[in-house]
């Protein structure tokens, strides 16, 4: 049991997914490439700016240090030369000095403060505690009169000052040795980052490369495919156009071979009839008397009628007139009976009335299937009973013939004929199924959509009949 | 007072051998010839001839629906269809469309003018040919399907009431013929559908015709 008219939907549907894949496989690359682009320009930025922040900050503690250290020499200076002077106004000048000293180491040392590193926090706090006692030392000796400077200031010097100097210049390098080995790790850690970077970026280079050949071969997979699909296409193409020239050229045959017979048809009966009321009409003619002119008449006349009968049913066999003069179910009824006479085959028809006022198209389409059909159950199937069935719906008629002869493998019986019906119902926007099996008899079944304006033109036709025919008469 | 004929066939020749045939009659006169369906309705609105032989197959309007319109505008106007179409749906929509009479175009030229006559006179006639292939194709239906005739269920008063309708003859004149009531007809005739499975008047004329009752 086969439906014969195929289905090729689904490919449309199909190839949508692979593109979409597509689509977004470059995409993705693409994004991933532009971001990793700009993720590493961005980092690389950073890193650079990074370096320049730890440099210039290294070299202005470097800066604040040595400043300090300076002072540090400078005080010791100023207190020698203050320690040294008798005099009063140079010493009171250089207390001064020593004062804007203090006050400027303050502020180093506050600066200093400001960028400091945890590590060498221990060291300025020692510094700082340091710097500031020996102010305070410093201070104690501003107090001193001109005696007591003479007097003390060698053991002063010498004792308290050089050793607190030296003392606070050990932190001092300390602290500028801590600073380094900051400066150091700083360097490192920098160098670190980038390594990162370098690995960050090998990483991406590494996946989009593989993300892109991914990409490559699943695109050329696909080519792959559409092109196996093109070439599977162009072979059923190629098929499918010799099956028409070989239909086409089956149909000019079989054209051909109806021309043949009625060319026949025409010269054997109708032109001998003819031919022999011709000889008939001379006798006649030439007759001695009114009883041979009364016999070669009679011939005439029998052979006239006979030329009659069969132009008529030549005539209806090409078309029936019915089918014209009365609709559908009339010229069915005609042939039911027609095959009946001839074949012997009981022909069961049932039709409802409104099958009659079909546009003509449909009405010859559904005519010469059936006649097809039923010229076939009883040529070919040897079939006793053939039921036709012509229902008019709404938007459609549907129609079938089954009949209960020999049945066949619709797979490899390809006849013109069945070929005809399929172009016939297609040619209408139509569908036909045919059903047959070995033993099991065949059913053709086919619907035909009505277009709207028949629809429309068939109401208004349906109380009169089609009054613009004309036939063989 | 002749017949006054109105002749519709699309072809000359037929026309002119039937008019030639005709006008040899005394009391037959053709009144016109029409060339297609629609004159010829023109025609026997303008002539009110008593006869129309009417061609089925002609341009512009079938005969049939030329037929229907004539009676439509006449119903005194009796047709005879002439035609070369044997096979009962032509007889039949004929007979519906109200032809009294149904002629093959090979029929004898004498059935053509008794069927003139029959018509004129409210008659039905068939030419016998055409009884006689309805018939071979009623017989052949009954056998293919198994059927006993529906015919010999009927009376021998059923079988005469049948021919009489069949005929062309109306109710009171049946009733006139056979010496009973018309409402005694109209019960017969009633029976008489309902026996053979018929629906109008025109299917029991093609059945009395298939039967071989009348020709």
């Amino acid at each position: 049991m086969r439906g014969l008219i195929p289905a090729r939907y689904a490919i449309a549907k199909r190839r949508k997914a692979p593109w979409l894949v597509l689509w977004l496989g470059f995409g993705g690359l693409l994004v991933s490439i532009v971001a990793a682009a700009a993720g590493t320009l961005i980092s690389l930025d950073r890193v650079s700016k990074d370096e320049t922040h730890i440099r210039k900050a290294f070299f202005e503690r470097l800066g604040a240090l040595d400043q300090i250290r300076a002072q540090i020499y400078l005080s010791g200076t100023y207190v020698r030369d203050f320690l040294l002077s008798p005099e009063p106004t140079i010493a009171a000048a250089e207390t001064t000095r020593l004062a804007g000293l203090e006050r400027e180491s303050r502020a180093a040392l506050h600066a200093y403060s400001q960028t400091l590193e945890p590590q060498e926090r221990e060291a300025f706090q020692a510094l700082q505690s340091e710097i500031e006692a020996y102010w305070q030392v410093l201070e104690r000796t501003a107090a001193w009169t001109p005696e007591e400077r003479h007097r003390l200031r060698d053991s002063f010097f010498y004792d308290e000052l050089v050793p607190r100097r030296n003392a606070m210049l050990q932190i001092a390098d300390r602290i500028a040795i801590a600073n380094e080995r900051a400066l150091n790790r700083a360097e490192e850690q920098l160098t670190a980052s980038s390594e990162g970077l370098r690995r960050t970026l090998m990483a991406t280079f590494a996946i989009t490369l593989a993300g892109g050949l991914l990409l490559a071969l699943l695109t050329i997979a696909y080519t792959l495919r559409l092109e196996h699909e093109l070439e599977r296409r162009l072979e059923e193409n190629t098929r499918a156009r010799a099956d028409l020239q070989e239909l086409s050229a089956k149909l000019v045959r079989a054209q051909e071979n109806e021309r043949r017979a009625l060319a026949r048809e025409l010269h054997d009966e109708v032109g001998q009839s003819l031919s022999a009321i011709l000889m008939e009409a001379e006798s006649a003619a030439c007759a001695e008397d009114l009883h041979e002119v009364r016999e070669h008449l009679g011939a005439v006349r029998t052979l006239a009628e006979k030329t009659v009968n069969e132009v008529r049913d030549l005539a209806l066999l090409l078309r029936p007139s019915m089918l014209d003069d009365f609709g559908l179910v009339p010229a069915l009824n005609w042939h039911a009976r027609e095959m009946t006479k001839r074949t012997g085959l009981n022909v069961v028809l049932s039709a409802d009335d409104a099958a009659d006022d079909l546009p003509d198209e449909h009405k010859t389409c559904i005519y010469r299937l059936v006649q097809e059909a039923v010229n076939n159950s009883a040529r070919h199937a040897n079939a006793r009973t053939v039921e036709v069935d012509v229902k008019r719906e709404d938007q459609r008629v549907r129609f079938s013939v089954r009949d209960d002869g020999a049945g066949f493998d619709p797979r490899f019986v390809r006849g013109l004929g069945l070929l005809g019906m399929e172009e016939r119902v297609r040619r209408l926007g139509g569908r036909i199924r045919i059903d047959s099996q070995l033993g099991r008899g065949t059913l053709i079944a086919a619907e035909l959509p009505l277009p709207e304006l028949a629809r429309k033109e068939d109401m208004a036709q349906r109380n009169g009949h089609n009054a613009h025919t004309h036939s063989v008469g | 007072m002749p017949i006054r004929i109105l002749l519709a066939d699309d072809h000359t020749v037929v026309r002119d051998g039937l008019r030639a045939l005709l006008e040899r009659q005394p009391d037959f006169l053709v009144v016109a010839e029409a060339a297609d369906g629609r004159d010829s309705v023109r025609l026997a609105e303008e002539q009110s001839p008593d006869v129309v032989v009417m061609d089925i197959a002609m341009p512009n309007m079938n005969g049939i629906e030329a037929t229907r319109r004539i009676l439509a505008a006449n119903p005194a106007t009796a047709v005879v269809i002439l035609s070369m179409h044997q096979d009962e749906s032509y007889v039949l929509r004929s007979l519906k469309a109200g032809a009294k009479g149904y002629l093959l175009k090979d029929s004898l030229r004498s059935d053509v003018i008794e069927a003139i006559r029959s018509v004129a006179q409210g008659r039905s006639f068939f030419t016998r040919k055409v009884g006689r292939i309805l018939q071979e194709d009623y017989i052949r239906q009954l056998e293919r399907r198994g059927l006993d005739d529906s015919y010999d269920l009927l009376t021998d008063r059923e079988r005469e009431i049948l021919q009489l309708v069949a005929e062309g003859r109306t109710n009171k004149e049946v009733a006139n013929f056979l010496n009973v009531s018309p409402t005694t007809v109209e019960t017969h005739r009633t029976h008489i559908l309902q026996k053979l499975d018929l629906h109008s008047v025109p299917e029991l004329i093609l059945y009395a015709v298939r039967k071989g009752i009348i020709s």
